[in-house]
C-alpha cells in the first residue's frame, strides 16, 4: 500500500468529523487561498511543519498533488523532470527539489561543506564512481591503485581520528598493483569493480572481500579508456576504436576465452565513453562522433558526426546523454527507442572547457578543471544558475560523480578528492 | 439605512471626475463607498459587475464584504491607483486559472506602505483573514499577495506547535482531542521522507540538527 493510502486512511479514520475542521484553521481559507498561500512558503515548511497543525489542513496539502506537481514543473522543465510514484509522490518530489536548491546556495555562499581530501593517492585521481549505498567511492588514480573510501566520516568526523592501515582514515580498501600503471576507467555491478589500466589489462575486484582480484583480462598491445559492466558482461572501449565484449563468469586470462565479440566502430580515433541502453550501445568516439550499435545483431544504427571539438565530456542517465564541449556548452540528447534525438544546447557560465558532468532531476552540475570551478544549474525556463563553486585547490578537475543522496566527488590532478556534500548526506549519514 | 461614505478626492455629487465615471459599492452592512476607475480597475469582480450592468446611480451590493473591511480597501485601491502594472509575463498562459495561484513568489518585498496598511489587519481579530477573504472575493491580487506574503512572513520558521499558538488553536477541542500535538505529529515526516521501496539508497537516519 502506498503512503498515500495510508495517509489518507489514517485521516478517513480520526478525521475531524468527517473533514469539518474543529480547530478551524483550516476553514479560515477557501483551499484557492491555501494555495496561494503555498506559493509563498517552501516545500518544506508546508510539509514538515504547517501540515502538522491541523489534520484536515494536513489532508489538503497531501492531496494536492496536482498543485505539488504543476509546482515542480514550473521549476524544471521538460525533459529533465522526475516523476512520481506510489511511494514519492509529487509533494516529496517538489521538496526534494526546493531543498537541493537551497543546500547548494548555502553550499556556495558560506563555502561549507566543502572538503579536499588528500593523502588517498599519490597521483592524480582520473576517474571516480559512487555506490548505491550513498557514501561509498571508489577512486581509480595514475599511482596504480584503486581505492575505497567510506565518505560517511566526512559527517562523523570523530571516526576519522580512528587510524588504519592506509595513509588516509577515508579510505577502508585499497588495491595496487604497480605492473597496471595508469587506472582508466571505473565501474561496477553489485560487490564487483571492474577497472581498466594502461597496462593493456582490465580487472575484477570483489568489494566484499578487501578489493581482492576475481579475474583479469589481458588486451593485445592496446588499452580500453573507457567500459561499462551490466548482466556479467564486460564493454569495452578500446583505444584502437574497437568494442571488446567480455562474459565476467569466464575466467580464463590466458585465452581470452571470455570475450564474446569484438566490434570495429572506427579506424581513426579512440572510444572515449560507452553507455549501454535497452538493446543497444551508445559509444562516442574521437572525432566527437556518437554511434549507435544494436547489440543482439551488432549492427550500426546511428553514425552522427557532432562536431563538438577534441575534447568532449560525457553523462549519461535515464536515457538523457549530456555533451560538455570546450567552449562551456552542454549538447543534451534524449533517448527515443532506437536513437538519440537533440533536444537542447545549455550555456553554462564557464565558458571553458567542460571537464566533467552529471545530471539529475533537474539539476545540472558541471566542472571545470580550467577555473577549477563547480557550477548548479537548475534547468528551469530560462535555467537558474543555483551555486558557482571555486574549489579552494590547485587541482584541475579530471573527473566527478554525484548522487541523489547530497554528495559530489571531483578527482583531481594534484591528488586530492574534492568532495562536496549537501545538508541531505549528512541527513542520510550522520551519527 | 444606507450611509455613504466619500472614498475619493472628488466633488460630491458628481459622478464623472476626471478619471472617469464614478461608481457606488455597498458592503453588506449597507455602507455605501463612492469609488473611482482607478480603483474598478484593480477589483476583477467589481469592473465585471460594473460592466456587465448599466448600474447607474445604484450602488452595486458586495453581500461578503463588510464596510469596517471595504472602507481600508478602498483605500489601499486609491493608493495603488496610479501604480504602474505589471507586464504580463507569458501571454499564453492567461487561460490558465491557476496561474496565480502556482507561481513560486516571493514574500520579502512588500513596500512600506503596504506593510503599514496590513498592520491594522490582526489573526486574533481575525480581520487578517477578512481581509485576505475580501481581496480574493473582490479579486484585487495586489491585496491579496500582501494579505497572503503577511501570513507566510508570519509563519516562516516556526514550529508546528507556534504556528498553533499563533492561530490560537486548540489542542483538544471538546469531547475530542483530535487535534492534540500526539495525535498529529505521530505522523510527523511521512509526508517529505517517503523513500521508494525500490530504491537502493541508504536508510534515513534521524536528523540531530533538528533535534
Amino acid at each position: 500500500m502506498s503512503d498515500n493510502e495510508t495517509n489518507e486512511n489514517e485521516f478517513s479514520s480520526n478525521d475531524c468529523n468527517n473533514g469539518i475542521c474543529q480547530c478551524g484553521l483550516f476553514e479560515l481559507l477557501p483551499p484557492e487561498i491555501w494555495l496561494n498561500l503555498f506559493g509563498y512558503m517552501s516545500a518544506e515548511f508546508i510539509a514538515e511543519k504547517l501540515s502538522l497543525v491541523c489534520k484536515p489542513l494536513r489532508r489538503f496539502i497531501v492531496s494536492s498533488q496536482s498543485y505539488w506537481k504543476y509546482r515542480y514543473e514550473q521549476r524544471v522543465r521538460a525533459p529533465y523532470r522526475a516523476v512520481a510514484t506510489t511511494n514519492r509522490t509529487w509533494l516529496n518530489v517538489c521538496d526534494k527539489l526546493e531543498r537541493m536548491g537551497h543546500e547548494w546556495q548555502q553550499c556556495a555562499e558560506q563555502h561549507q561543506n566543502i572538503l579536499s581530501i588528500s593523502g588517498v593517492h599519490i597521483g592524480p585521481i582520473i576517474n571516480t564512481l559512487l555506490l548505491e549505498d550513498g557514501y561509498t567511492c571508489i577512486t581509480g588514480s595514475r599511482d596504480s591503485s584503486i581505492c575505497c573510501l567510506d565518505l560517511r566520516q566526512l559527517v562523523r568526523p570523530e571516526e576519522t581520528k580512528v587510524t588504519n592501515i592506509y595513509d588516509s582514515p577515508y579510505v577502508s580498501k585499497r588495491a595496487h598493483d604497480q605492473q597496471q600503471r595508469w587506472i582508466w576507467s571505473l565501474d561496477h555491478e553489485a560487490n564487483i569493480i571492474s577497472s581498466t589500466s594502461s597496462n593493456s589489462e582490465i580487472r575484477l575486484w570483489d568489494l566484499n572481500e578487501d578489493m581482492c582480484e576475481i579475474s583479469r583480462i589481458k588486451l593485445q598491445a592496446t588499452f580500453a579508456m573507457t567500459h561499462r559492466l551490466r548482466d556479467s558482461l564486460l564493454y569495452a572501449g578500446i583505444y584502437n576504436g574497437h568494442i571488446h565484449v567480455y562474459d565476467t563468469r569466464i575466467n580464463n586470462t590466458d585465452n581470452n576465452n571470455s570475450r564474446v565479440h569484438i566490434e570495429r566502430v572506427t579506424p581513426r580515433g579512440y572510444i572515449h565513453a560507452l553507455e549501454l541502453q535497452d538493446d543497444y550501445v551508445l559509444v562516442m568516439h574521437k572525432p566527437s562522433t556518437l554511434c549507435i550499435y544494436d547489440r543482439r545483431t551488432w549492427k550500426k544504427i546511428e553514425n552522427v558526426q557532432l562536431n563538438l571539438g577534441e575534447r568532449v565530456s560525457s553523462y549519461y542517465k535515464d536515457s538523457l546523454l549530456f555533451l560538455g564541449t570546450n567552449e562551456g556548452f552542454v549538447h543534451v540528447f534524449s533517448w527515443k527507442k532506437d536513437h538519440c534525438e537533440f533536444i537542447e544546447k545549455i550555456r553554462t557560465e564557464h565558458g571553458c572547457q567542460i571537464t566533467a558532468l552529471h545530471h539529475s532531476q533537474g539539476i545540472l552540475q558541471t566542472c571545470t578543471a580550467t577555473t577549477k570551478t563547480l557550477a548548479i544549474d537548475q534547468l528551469s525556463t530560462p535555467t537558474i544558475n543555483l551555486a558557482r563553486i571555486v574549489a579552494d585547490t590547485h587541482d584541475q578537475h579530471l573527473c566527478m560523480a554525484a548522487n541523489d543522496y547530497g554528495l559530489t566527488v571531483i578527482g583531481g590532478s594534484d591528488n586530492n578528492l574534492i568532495t562536496v556534500y549537501r545538508d541531505e548526506f549528512r541527513r542520510w549519514h550522520a551519527l | 439605512m444606507a450611509t455613504t461614505a466619500e472614498a475619493s478626492n472628488t466633488t460630491t455629487g458628481n459622478t464623472e471626475t476626471a478619471t472617469g465615471k464614478m461608481i457606488k459599492i455597498q458592503s453588506n452592512d449597507g455602507q455605501i463607498f463612492e469609488v473611482d476607475q482607478g480603483v474598478v480597475e484593480q477589483s476583477s469582480t467589481i469592473k465585471t459587475l460594473s460592466d456587465l450592468m448599466d448600474v447607474g446611480d445604484v450602488p452595486i451590493p458586495l453581500p461578503n464584504v463588510k464596510a469596517s473591511i471595504l472602507g481600508p480597501i478602498v483605500d489601499f485601491c486609491n493608493h495603488h491607483k496610479n501604480d504602474q502594472k505589471p507586464e504580463p509575463i507569458d501571454e499564453d498562459d492567461d487561460d490558465d486559472p491557476n496561474k496565480d495561484i502556482y507561481e513560486p513568489k516571493r514574500s520579502d518585498d512588500i513596500c512600506e506602505w503596504d506593510l503599514n496598511f496590513i498592520k491594522q489587519f490582526t489573526v486574533p481579530e481575525g480581520t487578517l483573514f477578512d481581509i485576505i477573504m475580501a481581496a480574493n472575493y473582490l479579486g484585487i491580487k495586489t491585496l491579496l499577495a500582501v494579505g497572503c506574503k503577511t501570513i507566510a512572513n508570519m509563519v516562516r520558521g516556526k514550529s508546528s506547535t507556534e504556528v498553533r499558538e499563533m492561530f490560537n488553536i486548540s489542542y483538544d477541542p471538546p469531547g475530542e482531542g483530535i487535534n492534540a500535538p500526539n495525535a498529529i505529529e505521530g505522523q510527523a515526516g511521512t509526508v517529505p521522507t517517503t523513500q521508494d521501496a525500490n530504491a537502493t539508497g541508504p536508510s534515513p537516519q534521524p536528523d540531530p540538527m533538528n533535534q
